[in-house]
């Protein structure tokens, strides 16, 4: 690709706004294109293609609104207006062999998060008895490595029981890459859901990840479907991909169709590759939510890391953007902001609580 | 706090809590939504549980120097 003087040069150690190939649409291109969407979505209940979703990632600033609020209609129409809340913890921190270059967890970087073995059960069940407090139904169990071993997978099938029964709460669990075998009993074992997330477009991720392959990520991904688990897929914005290689990504979710889609905005961690990295603008945010709902009209869309340093004061404006989901508390590492800020927030915006699965 | 935590050092830091150099060195470089990843008292990094709904951070030399119920 040639860069003209002019243009931000993409470093993947400094990300800008995403690179964008062609110029904004004038607003008479814009309207036009929303009418359009909206036929699809809410008329014809089809899916957009990707050129769809290339012109409508491009209405200029101004429009941005207008899209959110087709994203919200979208949402309604497709989902219904129940909000799912979920607490995640992380049992095992720090110490991955892998080299994601956003990740504080990662062994390969110098961060100030230190390595720390598998929690106690009864350290995990006080969390998970906290998270159904605030009104959350899914729970997510979260450990940082390439993926589990023999001892880990032992662990987790004596866990996820035990916090279900316990709690009442459905049990997600990230434990990375899985073998068919693992697959198998993990769903067995009663994990409701998993989550692996695809972070980026396949053609973007070598640039953020040397030590797995996005077809691996794909790999487990789809064994997660095959043995009946729903499947939590997520996104990371703000790496320095391009408009084009979001909307790449955008139509590999499609493809890959699954329940959920954590959309997480880059937060700087110190001592990883992208720890400089400039912070995605909030209007940005907005309109790259909308248009993952305008991708994914079926989707859980969640609310996940970043949006606390993006979006600020404009969180409840993702909320009528299409979003419908969201992680409460605090996040792995991080922290977020109080849950009855999130509580009250759907509140005020008349949104009920409830799970939520694959709704079509 | 539990009864059998050690006391609280009352000593003026000495750390920044998110880099663990000397406060000399570094006046405090967190950023926004961190918990804290060293003690202040001395330097060490800290074991940190993040929970939904809470956080500790504990010091091997000086158990659990930070904590908060949010
Ligand atoms: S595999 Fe997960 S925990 Fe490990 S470095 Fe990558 S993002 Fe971090
Ligand atoms: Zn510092
Ligand atoms: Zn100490």
């Amino acid at each position: 690709m040639s860069l003209t003087s002019d243009q931000p040069v993409a470093l993947t150690t400094k990300p800008g706004p995403a690179r964008d190939s062609q110029p904004p649409l004038d607003p008479a291109e814009a309207r036009l294109a929303l009418r359009n969407a909206e036929q699809a979505l809410l008329d014809d209940r089809r899916l957009l293609t990707a050129d769809e979703l290339a012109v409508l990632a491009r209405v200029p600033d101004q429009s941005v609104p207008s899209l959110a609020a087709l994203a919200h209609e979208v949402r309604l129409a497709w989902c219904g207006p129940e909000v799912e809340v979920e607490g995640i913890l992380s049992v095992k921190t720090g110490g991955c062999p892998e080299d994601c270059h956003f990740c504080s967890q990662s062994s390969a970087f110098d961060t100030p998060v230190k390595a720390t073995p598998f929690l106690d059960t009864d350290e995990v069940l006080a969390a998970a008895r906290e998270t159904a407090a605030v009104g959350a139904s899914e729970f997510c169990i979260v450990l940082a490595v390439r993926g589990p071993d023999e001892r880990t997978m032992q662990r987790l099938l004596d866990l996820v029981p035990i916090v279900r029964d316990e709690t009442g709460l459905n049990i997600a669990v990230s434990a990375g890459i899985l073998t068919d075998e693992q697959a198998r009993r993990l769903a067995e074992g009663g994990v409701h859901r998993y989550n692996h997330n695809l972070e980026t477009a396949r053609s973007f991720f070598p640039q953020v990840v040397t030590t797995h392959t996005w077809e691996e990520r794909l790999d487990t991904c789809s064994l997660v479907r095959h043995y009946g688990m729903e499947l939590c897929c997520g996104a990371l914005l703000g790496m320095g991909e391009s408009v084009d290689q979001r909307i790449e990504l955008l139509t590999q979710l499609q493809d890959l169709d699954p329940t959920e889609v954590p959309v997480n905005f880059l937060n700087p961690r110190p001592g990883t590759p992208l720890g400089e990295a400039q912070v995605t603008g909030a209007l940005d945010a907005i309109r790259w939510i909308a248009l993952f709902r305008l991708a994914l009209p079926s989707v859980i869309l969640r609310y996940a890391g970043g949006r606390e340093i993006t979006l600020r004061e404009l969180q409840a404006l993702g909320m009528t953007s299409g979003i419908n989901a969201l992680i409460v508390g605090n996040y792995l590492t991080t922290l977020g902001r109080s849950p009855e800020d999130d509580l009250q927030m759907l509140a005020d915006l008349k949104m009920p609580i409830g799970a939520l699965s694959h709704v079509i | 706090m539990a009864a059998s935590d050690p006391p609280p050092t009352h000593a003026t830091p000495e750390h920044c809590v998110s880099c663990g150099r000397l406060t000399s060195e570094c006046p405090g470089c967190g950023r926004e939504l961190d918990p804290p990843h060293f003690c202040a008292t001395c330097g060490t990094r800290l074991a940190v549980l993040v929970k939904p709904t809470g956080w500790r951070g504990r010091c091997k030399v000086h158990g659990e120097v930070a904590a908060s119920d949010r």
